[in-house]
């Protein structure tokens, strides 16, 4: 009798440990799914530039254009990053220039340049989840959200658009967020996300990210085409990706007040 | 007869494709002439006067329709078309019933601003010019050209050169000038206009060069240029002699005089650490004056000026300090009370994002009038005695709304000295991406008539501003 309870309670406690154990991988795989996403998606190669199109659309179907350029360089793999932007379109805010210092453990350096006026002026950078010119994604939905900021949960694998996803729910732990938890579907292979469902309190669908199409540049898996829907409002951003180039060699003198001032002809056309 | 109507159908659909800019600038020109409409009672009875179609649609209009519709013709593609610009209609109406009733409007204007910008033959030389083509109202009708930019830039290695007629921005505060020492136009800060007509270009030469993390900027300005008056045709304002006639005295354009200057701009990390020096003039009216009986003549004293600006990250938000020395070099001893003396000026100011799309800027400036002593010892009886130190505030929020389409700005002067304030709210909605109108107020309350803010309080006004982009 002894000796059945004996192993009655070590066969328990193996069971326990390997339930908690289960428990633990998937936490950890979890985490490691977002962060070989997250250098998939932000910080596929050392460098690249894109042309970009973005159109904002409302309910109505009014279309609003935003037209840019951007270059990005990292400087360590999911770490810190230098953004520089040229604004093509709309009109009234041409020649602008926006640069970003992205770091992983403290607020962005931001500097904006107004040409009617010839000004550098550095602009602070608390809006995380403030809109990027004006359109359904955020500063953080454009040059991503430090992984430490949110807690992994591996809630399964799911097919998204033909693609084999795990599904992943991040949670910001700091509170002030537009949302409350992002369901995030990784696609197996690419390790792009193919989808994202942002959900407020009570799991209100909110806003919902999609890679509509998926392009290989120079082996580089790029969603060429996203769309950013506020399902509340029914206001839409969907943005194209054209000319994309990886490992174009850019220096850290790009990432400059002088490139502000006088976008690089090289880059910017 | 099928060919012309196919083209007809072509260029209607082109028309459509270009965003419909046609009846965009239609709306503007429309809109401008509701305000010139409204305004006919008060400028007179030459606006009904003549009906000529010259005096009708002056320059401006006829400009803007005709860029507007080559802009629209298929002549060049999307993106060559080599001008760029807008068309704006502007009025901005006294509120305060105290004045002669023929000032009832401060600015009454149609512009047209058009923006070249062309790569020369040979290489990294580019030429740009932006002017302005304005028909003003308010004061009688009056057309003008103003060459607001005109410049060729040329690269080479490190050094960018650009030569010409430019604006050029100095400091880090807001709406409050202490390194920039550059020309400004006071009626456009104070009647309404966009924020970058506060702004004047200066005939320049301007050197920048970038060794290893460092920003070095050298500017000579052979050309003199002031600050623009509020003329008392457009503006009331404080004037001690109102009977003596008024002139200004500009310093001749000799090597000598050329204005210089110097900055250096220095990257820590997350500072940016700035230094400036400059040796030019005073460029604000009433900094110095020549008084004989028969008239006032305004001077521009010679000024030296050594700055520092320092920017950063705090608090989640940006912190920017500038200081400056302001060398009187005509009134060192402080003792000529018609010449403003040496000062200090100390700013500090804070700028967050306090929610979404709601930023809010504060800032705290003080002016301090060196050797003072001097300036009270021979100050005439019934002048205006300054304060040694001046304290000002500024508040500026601003929410942004509806997919940053309609903005929600307040931005404010409260001077502590005099108790008196400035405060110009605004609204404005973007139609489209080409099309906006906005709608504000210039406030000026308290003080007294020969206070910073309280002389311009019967200038009191409300504008309206209707912009086109192309």
């Amino acid at each position: 009798m002894h000796y059945l309870q004996y192993r009655l309670l070590i066969l328990m406690a193996v069971v326990g440990l390997l339930t908690l154990n289960t428990g633990f991988v998937q936490a950890a795989d979890a985490g490691q799914i977002m962060e070989k996403s997250n250098n998939a998606v932000y910080y596929a190669a050392d460098d690249g530039s894109s042309r970009v199109e973005m159109k904002l659309i409302n309910k109505r179907g009014d279309i609003r254009l935003r037209e840019f350029t951007i270059l990005r360089k990292d400087v360590s793999d999911g770490g810190e990053q230098k953004y520089f932007i040229y604004f093509h379109k709309p009109n009234d805010v041409r020649n602008m220039t926006f640069m970003v210092n992205k770091y992983a453990d403290k607020n962005d350096d931001r500097w904006l340049y107004i040409p009617a006026i010839h000004m550098v002026k550095r602009i602070s950078a608390n809006d995380k989840t403030s809109s990027f010119v004006g359109s359904d994604f955020s500063y953080e939905d454009i040059s991503g959200r430090a992984l430490d900021d949110d807690t992994h949960e591996f809630l399964g694998e799911e097919t998204v658009a033909g693609r084999q996803c795990y599904v992943i729910k991040n949670t910001p732990k700091e509170s002030g967020i537009s949302y409350a938890y992002r369901k995030t579907f990784v696609d197996k292979e690419s390790y792009l996300i193919i989808k994202d469902e942002y959900y407020k309190a009570a799991d209100k669908l909110y806003k919902v990210f999609t890679a509509d199409k998926i392009e290989t540049h120079q082996g580089y898996p790029t969603a060429v085409k996203r769309t950013m829907k506020n399902v509340k409002t029914g206001h839409h951003t969907s943005v194209s990706f054209s000319e994309v180039k990886y490992n174009i060699g850019l220096t850290d003198k790009i990432f400059s007040e002088r490139s502000m001032r006088r976008p690089p002809k090289k880059w910017i056309k | 007869m099928k060919t012309i109507l196919g083209y007809l159908e072509k260029l209607a659909i082109f028309f459509e494709n270009k965003e419909r800019r046609v009846e965009k600038a239609q709306c503007t020109c429309g809109y401008m002439s509701i305000l010139r409409r409204a305004a006919t009672p008060s400028i007179g009875e030459k606006a009904i006067g003549d009906w000529s179609p010259f005096s009708r649609y002056p320059l401006v209009i006829v400009l803007s329709w005709a860029i507007t519709i080559c802009s629209a013709l298929p002549l060049y593609a999307e993106d060559a078309w080599p001008f760029h610009g807008f068309i704006q209609g502007l009025a901005s109406l006294r509120t305060a019933t105290d004045g002669p009733t023929d000032k009832q409007f401060i600015l009454l204007e149609e512009r047209l601003q058009l923006e070249f910008s062309h790569n020369l033959p040979i290489e990294d030389l580019n030429l740009f010019i932006k002017s302005d083509f304005i028909n003003d109202d308010a004061i009688e009708q009056e057309e003008d050209i103003d060459v607001r930019e005109m410049y060729v830039d040329y690269s080479i290695g490190d050094m960018d050169i650009r030569l010409g007629r430019q604006i050029i921005t100095w400091g880090v505060a807001d709406r409050l000038f202490i390194t920039d020492v550059f020309p400004k136009s006071w009626v456009s800060f104070y009647a309404g206009r966009p924020l970058q007509y506060l702004k004047i270009g200066s005939d320049a030469i301007k050197i920048n060069y970038y060794p290893e993390s460092l920003s070095l900027e050298l500017i000579a300005i052979p050309l003199f240029a002031h600050d623009d008056f509020p003329t008392a045709e457009r503006m009331f304002f404080f004037d001690p002699l109102p009977q003596t006639k008024k002139e200004t005295a500009e310093p001749p354009e000799t090597i000598e005089n050329t204005q210089l200057g110097i900055r250096v701009k220095r990257y820590f990390g997350e500072y940016d650490i700035t230094l400036y020096a400059y040796r030019g003039y005073m460029l604000r009216p009433g900094t110095g004056i020549i008084l004989t009986p028969e008239r006032l003549t305004y001077i521009f004293p010679k000024l030296s000026v050594y700055g520092m600006t320092l920017q950063r990250n705090l608090l989640s938000g940006v912190l920017s300090m500038e200081t400056a020395y302001y060398d009187s070099r005509e009134d060192r001893d402080g003792d000529n009370p018609l010449i403003d003396n040496s000062q200090l000026r100390y700013l500090a100011g804070f700028e967050r994002e306090m929610a979404s799309e709601l930023t809010l800027g504060v800032q705290y400036y003080i002016e301090q009038m060196l050797d003072y002593t001097q300036y009270t010892g021979t100050l005439p009886p019934g002048f205006p005695r300054q304060d040694e130190f001046a304290h000002l505030a500024t508040l500026n929020v601003k929410q942004q709304l509806l997919h940053q389409t309609l903005t929600l700005s307040l931005f404010s002067i409260y001077n502590f000295n005099d108790e008196e304030i400035f405060l110009q709210p605004e609204v404005k909605y973007k139609f489209t991406d080409a099309l906006w109108l906005a709608v504000g107020a210039n406030v000026f309350e308290g003080g007294k008539a020969y206070t910073r803010i309280g002389q311009f309080d019967k200038n009191d006004n409300i504008y309206t501003i209707m912009q086109y982009h192309f």
